[in-house]
């Protein structure tokens, strides 16, 4: 199937189009790279450089000072399950929120920890004003997304983090949705969990962890051991950053690709790149709102917001109307419940799921209207 | 004569690298040598011309190092 032909709305899943150099950087990684941090030899010592410089990127794009402070792992579910696992055991509280996704929900249950879930309002933001109201003695942390990956409305984080601070617990953010979409600063919270695949563009495969300050680091029980390539007859995995949530080889060659489309972000700036993005998606919620029998979920006339839009057209199941979309004009969106069991409970959709459209920087405003023209034509059939 | 830097790290060993080369200070990375520390690792072989410049850039970043001189297969502390 020629690509060029598919309108692909589904970049909160993974973005398909990537900035140029990414792929590129993947190749040539693997035609040149030996074991990072392993041995002094070129070809092992420019693969370090090269994940050093990966660090770099990133701890950029996240106004980290210290790129150190940048652990790689496969993905954010991994690293939500390294610091949840890491720091949350049965006696602790925890709080959370009902817009999260089950890589946090899933890690945060399997810990037998008390939980106790943020409430929404009715366009699924955070009522993050009763974080007071679940607050317990042996509440160690708020566990919680940056933006949700199905209603596109962003957490108002800062508060979170001022609460937090009050009250000395650890604040864990989930920014799968939200890195390299809106910006994201390394003192948000104590750990951030990123992938690399979605807005941040880079391959699957990659993600990390941010942890610039102490709180929380120096307890952490670490989960992955292995090699590291230093101290090697010590019987326990290194106590510092990065060490602490990375062993054994590193996925150097996507981790490259990950920094070339690190340095494009930080090039075209993420602010610049979140106001082309809404513009898409602001045209297509203008769009939809002309069409009948579409529903929202999600605060959509808020500004700051994600370029995601969730909605459902008549009474229709959602996977149906996805299914038509694909087939019949070849539009890849999502359908389902998008790992958010939550969110589907509060909005009373576990029954149909939504259609989840997500838009990224390299979408145009001509693959919108041919969208909205057959999400017209199929609001015409039902 | 060259000087050898080790570190606690390989992640700090490339960090320096990285440090020194930035500063225009020649610098091979080299393996960490068994008599300093056992194990795995990198270590950094800077020569003597330029040892004070990069030991004080390295200072400078709160790296902690221990910088070796080498003599008939005898390692110095230097720094």
């Amino acid at each position: 199937m020629d690509k060029t032909q598919i309108i692909y709305f589904d970049n909160s899943a993974t973005t398909v189009q990537k900035p140029p150099g990414v792929a590129e950087a993947i190749v040539q990684g693997m035609e040149r790279f030996g074991n990072a941090g392993r041995s002094f030899y070129s070809l092992a010592s420019d693969a370090s450089m090269e994940l050093y410089l990966a660090r770099e990127e990133v701890a950029r794009l996240f106004g980290a000072e210290e790129p150190l402070h940048v652990a790689f792992t496969s993905s954010a579910t991994e690293s939500l399950n390294l610091v949840i696992y890491g720091l949350i055991s049965q006696t602790d509280h925890v709080i959370t929120t009902k817009c999260e996704h089950n890589s946090v929900l899933r890690p945060l249950y399997n810990t037998g920890a008390d939980l106790s879930f943020l409430d929404l309002d009715h366009t699924g933001r955070i009522l993050r004003e009763n974080l007071h109201l679940l607050l317990k003695e042996n509440t160690k942390a708020v566990v919680c997304t940056h933006g949700s990956n199905l209603t596109g409305n962003i957490t108002d984080v800062e508060a979170m983090k001022i609460f937090c601070d009050k009250h000395g617990l650890l604040l864990i953010l989930d920014i799968s949705q939200t890195g390299g979409s809106i910006p994201v600063d390394a003192a948000m919270a104590d750990f951030i969990c990123f992938t690399g695949h979605k807005g941040m563009m880079g391959p699957q495969g990659t993600g990390g962890i941010v942890c610039s300050g102490s709180k929380g680091q120096d307890a952490i029980k670490i989960i992955k051991t292995g090699g590291s390539g230093s101290n090697s007859f010590d019987r326990i995995q290194p106590r510092a950053m990065p060490d602490i949530f990375e062993a054994g080889t590193h996925n150097v060659h996507s981790l490259s690709g990950l920094k070339k489309a690190c340095e494009y972000i930080n090039r075209e700036t993420v602010a610049s790149i979140h106001m082309q993005e809404m513009e898409v998606t602001r045209k297509f919620i203008d769009g939809l709102k002309e069409i009948r029998s579409i529903t929202f979920y999600g605060d959509i006339e808020e500004t700051f917001r994600l370029p995601i839009v969730a909605i459902n057209v008549g009474e229709e199941a959602s996977e149906d109307i996805a299914f038509r979309l694909w087939d019949e004009y070849k539009i890849a969106t999502r359908s389902g419940t998008h790992c958010a069991p939550l969110l589907h409970k509060h909005f009373e959709t576990q029954g149909r799921g939504m259609i989840r459209f997500s838009f990224s920087h390299f979408n145009t405003r001509e693959e919108i209207d041919t969208a909205l023209e057959a999400i017209g034509e199929i609001s015409c059939t039902i | 004569m060259h000087y050898i830097i080790t570190f606690q790290n390989t992640n700090l060993a490339i960090k320096s690298e990285r440090i020194l080369l930035g500063e225009e200070i020649e610098v091979t990375v080299m393996p960490l040598p068994q008599k300093i520390r056992a194990g795995c690792g990198i270590a950094l072989r800077v020569c003597s011309d330029a040892i004070s410049v990069a030991l004080e850039r390295l200072d400078q970043s709160d790296i902690e190092y221990e910088a070796y001189t080498k003599t008939d297969n005898q390692f110095e502390r230097y720094k």
